[in-house]
């Protein structure tokens, strides 16, 4: 027990103590039996309760107000604060209530403590004189005060929350019931002095009794929809998924006054992720927990009405999976709901107050809060997933950009140096020396077939892209592929070039398979400086393998995944070295798709890059789509989700 | 008697081999005494030595970029004065636009046609 509330239970010990033996009263002491009576009617009462709950802690409304009138009338203050203590004791010993025991007996011996002294005080009249039902009217106003007091001060303390609110809470129940307690008891006073008559107030008694219930649920119910209206508001425009998940989870536990939650969703990829909130803060929900919360959930198929499941049941802690009953004491309310055909929610709470009459109730708040938090969590991943949409949508865009400034740029420069040379060969005529004329039309010329080569390269691209590249299968001659690689290209390479492919025919589109190996070359020329650049290839099984590798200073992990993607430079400085669409390698990975191959790239051990192209003989069976050619995964970038809250199933 | 004026001296930094030659052979065949580089660091050191009359500049070009040489030439109070024609194959309008606030004196995109060039240069002298 808190030391606020330990505090407090001294304090209405010490009134009550004060009050009965300071008091002198000429009342005479009642027969032992009289007391007895009283005694056992003050156990009744506290028996027939009604639960109010405030968040974390519930007050109960009896009917004591009606025994008490009665002791007062019969009773000295000191013998019917007895009663009360002896009888509040016993029933909660009945209800086990262990815990507040200490708080209820001392709180309601200090109220009856205040009505007894309150009755004296007014002379202690007779039940039959309207003076006599006046201070009983009175005496039961005081009680009514202490008892209501020192619940709302305990609650408030015990959750820090401000005294008016509890009270504004509290206290309409509270009157409405003791009202018709204390009218009870003052009829039943007045009856008794008339004999047995008295047994014409037990229908009223009934009566009375069951409408103070009907009030204190009224309320109970009403506070509760407040606080799932409250609890909704509160959690509707998430838009993390952890966020929402820590928030729904805090709100549920609000909402059925529970001490610890655990909120859960499964996701439309059938990844299940969740968080443990409870006062000391949260965290995520570890596999146990996700596993045993699934398995509670209640699946009723019956109860699909086109929004998807949803159900909510309370679960006694004896039949709880281990997991679970680790997580926190008590028993469980749990609740699912789907929005639609996506997210499924899963909320457990665990309450430690026992409210037995009121279980089914907290569990159909829950499963509407259920219905709301699906709804919540749907946006959020929604959100999520059109923020990301937009992202790449904004990245694309600017690869775009970049590319068609970098076209511009490559289409532009040697376009230049031809209407350059040109220019020059016009300007200066005849004046022109031959050997220079010689080198402007060479320059020319070259310039022009790099032009060729570019466009090509870009309607490649553009062919593969829309779908309309095709593998034209021939017997290709290795040996003729090596001689012309070598020749094309050994002056480029500067003579670092060495070809060795496995002689012997293979049946593929000839023409693409040079191309994808020129182009490999060619980026080995321009980013590896120095050192060898060979080209292998051999026979494997129903493949042919190709390697093309440099000493150049290699590729970093992260960059492997890129450079095979469309209008990657790695370097995209304007100091760069290079220059390039960054075509090259995208066109290669969308030829040997293709040719239904596949291509990757490595490092190796003394620096430096190797590609390897594997295509098969007798070309791709079935024909590939382009983009989504089966097997050619690598270098292809799968986008990866964002890895949820919590830990992830399945 | 004709006055013989000392030959007029220019610096063309270009990282393509080509365009750097034609230029140079056009312009020396007009009589201009022309030096050739082909990165942005050459451009510089070449400038503050011999403190050329005019400067043809690329943008793209290794080790320093067209803006970073025209920004420390500008900084430089021996080249501060000196015009500088930028010839870039960067020819949208937001590059070309980067290259006045960086203070070239003229612009020109590529492809360009040699009068253009040559008809800026007598302009200046």
């Amino acid at each position: 027990m808190k030391s606020s509330i330990l505090a407090l239970v001294l304090c209405l010990v010490a009134l009550a103590a004060g009050l009965v033996l300071g008091v002198p009263t000429a009342h005479p002491s009642g027969s032992p039996g009289v007391v007895a009576a009283c005694t056992v009617a003050f156990a009744l009462a506290g028996l027939l309760s009604v639960h109010l709950e405030l968040r974390r802690n519930a007050f109960t409304v009896t009917p004591g107000e009606a025994v008490l009138v009665v002791g007062l009338f019969l009773l000295p203050p000191a013998q019917l604060v007895l009663a009360v203590a002896v009888g509040q004791s016993c029933a909660c010993l009945i209800e086990r209530l262990s815990g507040k025991a200490a708080f209820n007996v001392a709180q309601s011996s200090a109220a009856a403590a205040v009505a007894g002294v309150v009755f004296v005080a007014l002379g202690h009249p007779q039940a039959r004189s309207p003076w006599g039902w006046a201070a009983a009217t009175l005496a039961v106003a005081g009680y009514f005060v202490v008892n209501v007091g020192a619940i709302c001060t305990a609650v408030a303390l015990a959750e820090h929350r401000p005294l008016r609110e509890v009270a504004a809470a509290t206290a309409l129940p509270a009157a409405v019931a003791a009202s018709a307690s204390g009218c009870m008891g003052l009829l039943v006073a007045v009856l008794a002095t008339l004999g047995p008559a008295v047994v014409l107030v037990a229908p009223v008694i009934g009566l009375l009794f069951v409408a103070s219930r009907s009030v204190a649920r009224h309320r109970s119910e009403h506070l509760r929809f407040r606080r799932l209206y409250t609890a909704s508001s509160r959690t509707g425009g998430l838009t993390g998924l952890e966020d929402a998940l820590v928030t729904l989870a805090d709100e549920a536990r609000l909402l059925v006054t529970g001490t610890t939650a655990l909120a859960c969703v499964d996701r439309a990829d059938g990844s299940w992720a969740g968080v443990v909130v409870n006062d000391g803060g949260h965290r995520p929900a570890t596999l146990d927990e996700l596993r045993a919360a699934q398995r509670l959930v209640p699946r009723r198929s019956d109860d699909n009405d086109g929004h998807g499941h949803a159900g909510a049941a309370t679960i006694a802690r004896a039949v709880l999976p281990e997991a679970l009953s680790r997580i926190a004491a008590g028993d469980v309310v749990v609740a699912l709901s789907t929005a639609g055909e996506a997210d499924h929610v899963a909320l457990a709470v665990f309450r430690e107050l026992d409210a037995r009459d009121q279980a089914g109730g907290q569990a159909d708040v829950l499963g509407a809060f259920a219905r709301h938090a699906a709804l919540t969590l749907a946006n959020a991943r929604l959100y999520q997933e059109v923020e990301e949409a937009l992202r790449r949508q904004v990245d694309l865009n600017r690869q775009k950009d970049d590319f068609l400034a970098t076209v511009s740029h490559e289409l532009r420069t040697p376009l230049t140096s031809i209407l350059g040379a040109v220019d020059t060969i016009a300007r200066f005529g005849d004046r022109l020396p031959g050997e220079r004329r010689e080198q402007f039309f060479a320059m020319a010329k070259n310039q022009g077939q790099r032009l060729q080569r570019l466009i090509e390269d870009l309607l490649m691209v553009a062919a593969a892209d829309a779908g309309t590249a095709r593998c034209l299968a021939t017997e290709t001659d290795m040996d003729e592929l090596a001689c012309g690689l070598t020749a094309d290209l050994g002056p480029l390479s500067g003579g670092r070039l060495t070809v060795e492919l496995e002689p012997g025919l293979l049946r593929t589109d000839g023409e693409k398979l040079r191309r994808i190996l020129v182009n490999l070359v060619e980026n080995a020329v321009k980013y590896a400086p120095e050192g060898p650049i060979e080209v292998t290839g051999r026979r494997a099984g129903d493949f042919f393998e190709l390697a093309v590798a440099d000493r150049g200073p290699g590729i970093s992990m992260f960059d492997r995944e890129r450079i095979f993607e469309r209008f990657v430079q790695l370097d995209q400085s304007s100091t760069r070295r290079q220059g390039g669409t960054g075509l090259g390698l995208y066109l290669c990975r969308q030829l040997v798709e293709v040719l239904g191959g596949t291509i990757s790239v490595s490092g190796r051990n003394r620096g430096g890059t190797s590609f390897t192209v594997r295509v098969p003989d007798a070309g791709p069976q079935p024909l590939p789509s382009p983009g989504a050619g089966a097997g050619v995964g690598v270098g292809k970038v799968v986008p990866r989700r964002m890895a949820p809250a919590g830990v992830e199933l399945g | 008697m004709t006055l013989v004026e000392p030959a007029r001296r220019i610096l063309v930094a270009d990282d393509d081999e080509d365009v750097r030659e034609t230029i140079t052979f056009n312009l020396q065949m007009l009589g201009y005494q022309v030096t050739g580089v082909g990165n942005g660091e050459d451009a510089l050191r070449v400038a503050r030595q011999m403190v050329p009359e005019l400067i043809i500049l690329d943008l793209m070009m290794p080790e320093l970029n067209g803006f970073e040489v025209l920004a420390s030439l500008r900084g430089h109070p021996a080249t501060r004065e000196v015009p500088v024609v930028v010839l870039s194959a960067r020819a949208a309008d937001a590059d070309v636009w980067d290259g006045w606030k960086a203070g070239a004196d003229y612009y020109i995109t590529k492809p360009f046609v040699l009068d253009e060039l040559i008809h800026f240069i007598e302009l200046v002298g």
